[in-house]
This record gives C-alpha cells, sequence and structure tokens, in this order.
C-alpha cells in the first residue's frame, strides 16, 4: 500500500481485518497526535503567538488554510519537492507527508454523491458516465459512515441522500439566521453531515466541541484515517508501516504484474526494493498518477497501466468562490461559545438538479457558511484593518462591536473534466531524490465561470434576506477559486469499463496489470459538489473487498 | 546505530499511539475534559529579554504600542499585552523582517526631527498622533512611512488580540470542552428579535 490518506486508511483496515498481511509505505514521518496536535493551544502558550518560529506569518510562509496550528506536515510547498505549472495555468497543490495525510487537516464534511451524480453524461451529454451506480455504492457508504461516525439528519433530498448518521449538534446562532434566510429563498439549510462524532464509537470519545478539527483531534473525535483506521490496524500485528520512505517506481514482470517497488528511505537516502502480491497505490490524486507516469518500461512505455494514455487526464477541483456579510444586528452581540464542531453546524445542499434549463450553467454546488467568535489568532483582523485606517480608542471599539457579526458564504461547486486541465511528468525537473516532478496544467471553462457567478449571486441574495452589506473582495477573489486551493483534486487515474478510455475499473483494479490498484481520488470519474473524502472512503472498502475475495479465489 | 534508535523509537511510539487511542470499553465522558487540561498550559508572561531592537527602538514600540492600542475601561494597552516583546522576537528570528523594522522606526525619528527637531519617544502624546493620524489618513506628506506603518499596525493588533487582554476585550469564551453544545436561549433570541425575521 502506497500512502495513508483516506483511500489508504480504508484499505489498510478492511483487509488487515480480513486477515490480510498489509505493508504500508508512507512518505513522512508517523503520526504521534498528542505531540502533533495542537487543538486546544491558545497563541499565547507562544512567544510567537502562533505567526511562528519563523514569523512564517507576515513573510507568506503558510498560505491558506495552513497555520502554525494546523496539523504538522502539511505544504503548499515542500522544500526539494518541487512541482511546476505550465505557462498560462494556474494551479497550487497541497500536500501532507505524514501519517494519515490530509484526512489530519481536512473540515471532515461527508456528502454521498446523489444518484444522478453517477451519470452525467447521460443527463447533459458533458464529462463521462462512472462505471457504478448510485445503489452499487450505497452499502459502502453505509459501513463507511457507521465505522468513521458522521453526524446529521434524515432529510430526504435528491442531491444529499441520507446515510447512517449519529445525532448532528444543535445550530449556532448565525446558522439559525441563514437558515431563516435560506427558506425567504425557497432553499433549505439543514444539519451538515460532518465525520465528527456525538457519541462514543470504537472506543473513541465523542466530539468535546473545541471547534478546532483542523488541528487534529487528540481524542480522535473526528475521523483521520491514521487515527481511526491505521492505528487501530495496527493492533492486528498484521500491518508494517514504512514511514519516511518515497515510493519512485513500480516493477514489472514479464506478464505485466506488479513484482516490486523501488522507493527511497529518506533518513538514509538509501533506494530499495520490496515485493509484493499486490499493490494499492493510494498517494493522493496527483502523486498516484506522478508514481505511474514515472513506471516506465518496455510493456507501458506512457507509463504504469497507461497504455490508454489517460492517467494525468481530467485533472479537477471543485469550483469555489466566496462573499462575506456584515450583519449589523450582530454587532455587540452578547457572547457564548460558538466553537462547536469546525464551522458551520448547517449547510444548503443543492437545489436546482432539475432546473439546468433556466440556471444557464451544468451542474451545481452546495453552500457552506460561517460565523460566531472564532478563537482570536493572528491574522484574524487583517479585513478590518484594510476597511479601517485609524489607530487608538476608537480602532479598538470597532473591533471589539464588529467581532462575531460577520456570516461567510462559500460555494463548493462541480468541474466538468476538460481536456487542457492535466498533470504530466515535468520533462527537466526532478525532486531531491532524483524523481521526476509533476507539471500542471489547468484551465476553468465558462460552465465553471458562470456557476461562479451564479454563486455570487445566490450569497448576494442570502446576505440580503439576512438584512446584511456584502463586503467588498479582495479584486480577483469574488470570481473563482485559484485551481488545486479547493483541495479536491480528483480524476488522474479515472475509472470505466472501457479500458482505451479509463485506467482502472469500478473496483479499482487496473485494466492493464491486474495486482494494481489505484485506491484514491485518482479514480473519480467527475468531481460532483460533494467534498470526495466519503466517497473515496466507500470506493476503497467495495474496491479492498473486491481485492480480498479475488485474493481468496487465487486471482494473484 | 540510527536503526536502533528507529527501532526505539518506534516502540516508543507504538506504545504512546495504543494507550491514547485504543482505549475501547467503556468511555468516560469527562476524561476529555481530562485531556484538554493536559494539553492546555496557559502559560504565565515571563520577564523579556531584548533580542533584537535596541533600547530605543524597543522603547519606540512600546510608545506605538500603546498609542495603536491603548487601555480602557475594559482592558489594558497592546503595550501590556507584550507587543513589543513579540515584535522583538519575530525581528531577531527573521533578518528582513528586523531590518523593516529598523528602517520603518528611522523613519519614524527623522520624521520627528524634521518636523520638532524631536526624536519619536520625546515628542509629545499630540505631536505623536498627529503624525499617525496623517499616516492613517494616507497623506501624501508621509507616502515613505506607510508601508511599515500597515505592517506596524497589523503586528500590534495582532499582539494584542492573541494575548490574554485581547482575547478577554473581545469576550471570547470558547476552546474549552463540553460534554454538550448549547447556544443559550436568552442569545439567540436577542439576534431574532433585532433580525428581519423578527
Amino acid at each position: 500500500m502506497i500512502g495513508s490518506g483516506a483511500g489508504g486508511g480504508t484499505m489498510v483496515q478492511v483487509l488487515t481485518g480480513l486477515g490480510f498481511k498489509v505493508t504500508l509505505m508512507e512518505a513522512g514521518p508517523l503520526l504521534d497526535p498528542a505531540r502533533d496536535f495542537k487543538e486546544h493551544e491558545w497563541p499565547y502558550d507562544h512567544p510567537h503567538r502562533g505567526a511562528g518560529p519563523g514569523a512564517e506569518h507576515y513573510l507568506g510562509g503558510y498560505g491558506p488554510y495552513l497555520s502554525y496550528f494546523t496539523a504538522p506536515h502539511t505544504y503548499w510547498d515542500i522544500p526539494g519537492e518541487p512541482y511546476t505549472v505550465a505557462a498560462g495555468s494556474q494551479f497550487r497543490w497541497l500536500r501532507s507527508r505524514i501519517l494519515g495525510g490530509r484526512t489530519n487537516i481536512y473540515a471532515r464534511i461527508s456528502l454521498r454523491f446523489a444518484d444522478y451524480d453517477f451519470e452525467p453524461y447521460s443527463r447533459d451529454g458533458l464529462g463521462t458516465d462512472w462505471p457504478l451506480r448510485y445503489q452499487d455504492l450505497a452499502p459502502y457508504y453505509d459501513k463507511a459512515e457507521a465505522f468513521i461516525g458522521v453526524t446529521g439528519s434524515p432529510e430526504g433530498i435528491r442531491s444529499a441522500p441520507d446515510g447512517v448518521f449519529q445525532a448532528p449538534p444543535p445550530p449556532k446562532v448565525h446558522d439559525v439566521l441563514v437558515r431563516k434566510a435560506a427558506a425567504k429563498l425557497g432553499l433549505r439549510a439543514i444539519a451538515m453531515r460532518r465525520a465528527v462524532i456525538t457519541k462514543p464509537l470504537n472506543g473513541r470519545l465523542p466530539c468535546h466541541y473545541c471547534g478546532e478539527c483542523e488541528r487534529g483531534c487528540k481524542t480522535a473525535s473526528n475521523y483521520s484515517s491514521s487515527q481511526v483506521q491505521i492505528l487501530p490496524a495496527l493492533k492486528s500485528g498484521r500491518l508494517t508501516i514504512l514511514d519516511q520512505c518515497m515510493a519512485r517506481e513500480i516493477l514489472t514482470d514479464d506478464e505485466a504484474r506488479v513484482r516490486a517497488v523501488s522507493y527511497i528511505d529518506k533518513r538514509t537516502g538509501e533506494e530499495k526494493q520490496i515485493r509484493c502480491r499486490v499493490l494499492v497505490v493510494a498517494a493522493s490524486a496527483c502523486e498516484s498518477a506522478r508514481l505511474l507516469l514515472n513506471s516506465k518500461s518496455s510493456r507501458f512505455p506512457r507509463g504504469l497501466s497507461n497504455n490508454s494514455g489517460v492517467v494525468g487526464k481530467y485533472l479537477t477541483d471543485s469550483v469555489g468562490t466566496y462573499l462575506i456579510g456584515s450583519i449589523p444586528y450582530l454587532r455587540n452581540l452578547p457572547r457564548y461559545n460558538s466553537d462547536g464542531m469546525t464551522g458551520s453546524h448547517l449547510y444548503i445542499p443543492w437545489w436546482g438538479w432539475d432546473d439546468h434549463e433556466k440556471l444557464g450553467f451544468p451542474r451545481g454546488y452546495h453552500i457552506e457558511f460561517g460565523g460566531g467568535f472564532p478563537m482570536p489568532s493572528v491574522g484574524m483582523f487583517d479585513a478590518a484593518l484594510d476597511r479601517n485606517g485609524g489607530f487608538g480608542s476608537a480602532l479598538k471599539r470597532g473591533l471589539r462591536e464588529e467581532y462575531g457579526s460577520f456570516i461567510r458564504f462559500g460555494g463548493r461547486g462541480e468541474m466538468i473534466p476538460n481536456e487542457k486541465s492535466f498533470c504530466e511528468i515535468d520533462p527537466e525537473k526532478k525532486d531531491k531524490w532524483g524523481i521526476p516532478v509533476l507539471r500542471f496544467h489547468f484551465q476553468w471553462s465558462d460552465h465553471e465561470r458562470r456557476q461562479a457567478q451564479h454563486m455570487q449571486e445566490t450569497f448576494r441574495r442570502l446576505i440580503e434576506a439576512l438584512g446584511g452589506t456584502p463586503m467588498p473582495m479582495p479584486t480577483g477573489m469574488d470570481r473563482i477559486s485559484v485551481p488545486g486551493t479547493v483541495l479536491h483534486e480528483l480524476g488522474t487515474v479515472r475509472m470505466g469499463k472501457d479500458p482505451r478510455t479509463s485506467a482502472i475499473d469500478s473496483f479499482c483494479r487496473s485494466h492493464e496489470v491486474r495486482n494494481l490498484f489505484v485506491a484514491d481520488g485518482a479514480s473519480f470519474v467527475s468531481n460532483p459538489e460533494k467534498n470526495p473524502t466519503l466517497t473515496i472512503i466507500a470506493l476503497a472498502w467495495r474496491a479492498a473487498e473486491h481485492l480480498a475475495s479475488e485474493a481468496q479465489s487465487g486471482g494473484f | 546505530m540510527a536503526a536502533s534508535k528507529n527501532n526505539f523509537s518506534r516502540r516508543r511510539w507504538m506504545h504512546r499511539v495504543a494507550t491514547v487511542f485504543l482505549v475501547g470499553g467503556a468511555v468516560d465522558p469527562v476524561s476529555a475534559q481530562h485531556v484538554h487540561r493536559q494539553v492546555s498550559p496557559n502559560s504565565r508572561a515571563k520577564p523579556y529579554d531584548r533580542r533584537f531592537l535596541t533600547v530605543q527602538e524597543f522603547a519606540a514600540i512600546e510608545r506605538l504600542s500603546e498609542l495603536i492600542i491603548p487601555a480602557d475601561a475594559i482592558s489594558g494597552s497592546a503595550r501590556d499585552a507584550g507587543a513589543p516583546a513579540f515584535i522583538d522576537l519575530l525581528c531577531s528570528v527573521r533578518r528582513e523582517l528586523g531590518l523593516t523594522y529598523r528602517e520603518g522606526l528611522a523613519w519614524f525619528d527623522s520624521e520627528m526631527q524634521s518636523r520638532y527637531s524631536k526624536r519619536f519617544v520625546s515628542a509629545s502624546a499630540t505631536e505623536q498622533e498627529d503624525l499617525l493620524l496623517k499616516l492613517a489618513a494616507a497623506d501624501p506628506s508621509v507616502a515613505p512611512g506607510r508601508r511599515f506603518w500597515i505592517l506596524l499596525r497589523r503586528m500590534v493588533v495582532d499582539a494584542f488580540y492573541s494575548s490574554p487582554l485581547g482575547i478577554h476585550d473581545l469576550g471570547f469564551q470558547g476552546n474549552t470542552s463540553s460534554t454538550k453544545f448549547v447556544v443559550p436561549q436568552h442569545i439567540l433570541e436577542h439576534a431574532l428579535r433585532k433580525s428581519p425575521f423578527s
């Protein structure tokens, strides 16, 4: 197994549970939650107050989503491990190098695909249909939700299928207000589906409502593959972890079967090999594509399992944009502890699945929002200072009054895969281990731009319904997110029925290399407006059971 | 050698993750609070030894800190909240930041010299505030000092609101652990009463 995020973690859990011996390779260190997670630290616990031991906050060292307090070893730029972006494209790539990968830091939003998400081409003639349907995946969504623990409420909405839910926490003050504003517009705000538990589960404590899920959770009350799947799997005695080991190339035999992986032991810089009966690649969508593309042989001159040429292609990210509303009557609101779970306790699922003729763009988006009284931190008042040039008592009074009086709306929408968005091996550049790096190409199309514009209009209407005023946006930010920055990169080793147009089948198994599986977000055929982690887990679970039954019947 | 060290630390790691996570069986709802207390030391302010700024520069930052966020009936100033130490510490770890402060503070002094023939800290409160008002209004006569002013004000504000004083000033009540998430009914009603939904 290469990679320890949601796909690798699920594979480890299911396969060790079924009695298989698994070796897990992770390019970063092991995770020690007691040492590595900082969810309860105050800024003043550190002389740098969270600006970072090297003043990173002021010198641009963290970038979006990340701070000193975020779960460690996640980077926009990894020293010695670059990537490149082709001229005319924009792309940013967030990578984790630690046991659990980005599941240590994500917002834990857990949304099932809708039935129609599996048949996008059949509905509107764009993109490609999946090789499986909702009913094929539903039992695995059930298993995944029951095992990782997801809070939510049954609502009977087609775009947001109900699942196996624990009771959600009650809405925060701004959640109640947004629910009322949404109702005025004919929209429904419902309990967020989040992989944070409110009841004990498999020895994990329920949420203690400190609101800092992205920092990691010492009590494992939210899902991370590291704490919920991999650490418990160690108890089986069937799991070996090779940490700080970076896969370089997959080696095959004359019969087009994987026989070994060559990798760099980062501690010593030594190159080693490990043999395997079956290999599962789950190194994150783009990293998995990179490994296959770097595994060339006479039989696979374009990279392993890439005789179709699709590996690296059809890279997508979610469409994102946001708008902040200033809500005057929330100024000087009496304070309460609004931490709860990270983010809002409600969200607005997509509503327009039957309305595309009047919408003017295909597919859809859901709306996340945030408000309340966040833990004060460095940078929290940057926007206020941009608006307010002053200083002294008036500034201090103003910041006190406006603290907690904003509601932020963010959209997460579906991008249509296109030919201009892909990753490939850079012909020149190598990382410090000598492994060729990725070069990204990325273009939004008018589908996405029109959708983002629609999001902006909806946010504006919601803010007006709330009795608030939209805040001016930094130039460019009101249009569409920088590709990659929503962190939903998918689709680079897509699944399908036809080996000429896909690399793997619906069980994540390579068409061309029968003991190779790709079990992360790379397998996605489309990128619906559903945060992908839950679907990565469900697909990996299904793939793991298939792998196990094939192995038991001598298939490898 | 390295290998045996790795094996040792791996054993310790296995032991630690096993004791923290693989608890199994009955779960005590207050143990979350226990974990929370264990890891939230709320460190006390310690006396600070200057690292980068000169005595004069540090004094200027002290004065600027209390001009930017002064004490009032609710809380102390940014100076009380340790803004000068915060800035000096970060200047000491990143040379480019330190040089920005060195040049910026020299600009404050030279500006005061040319206006009132005094260093910044020796000027009267009115003279100091007058200069800051010009900076706040982006007056063209102080354009060379504007960029530093923006950084300085941002860092002073950050230092204040990331301190116990500033957190108390804002009335933040979180970063704690509870067995239940509760929205106080009277606060919800207060918000609804003033909203368009009343």
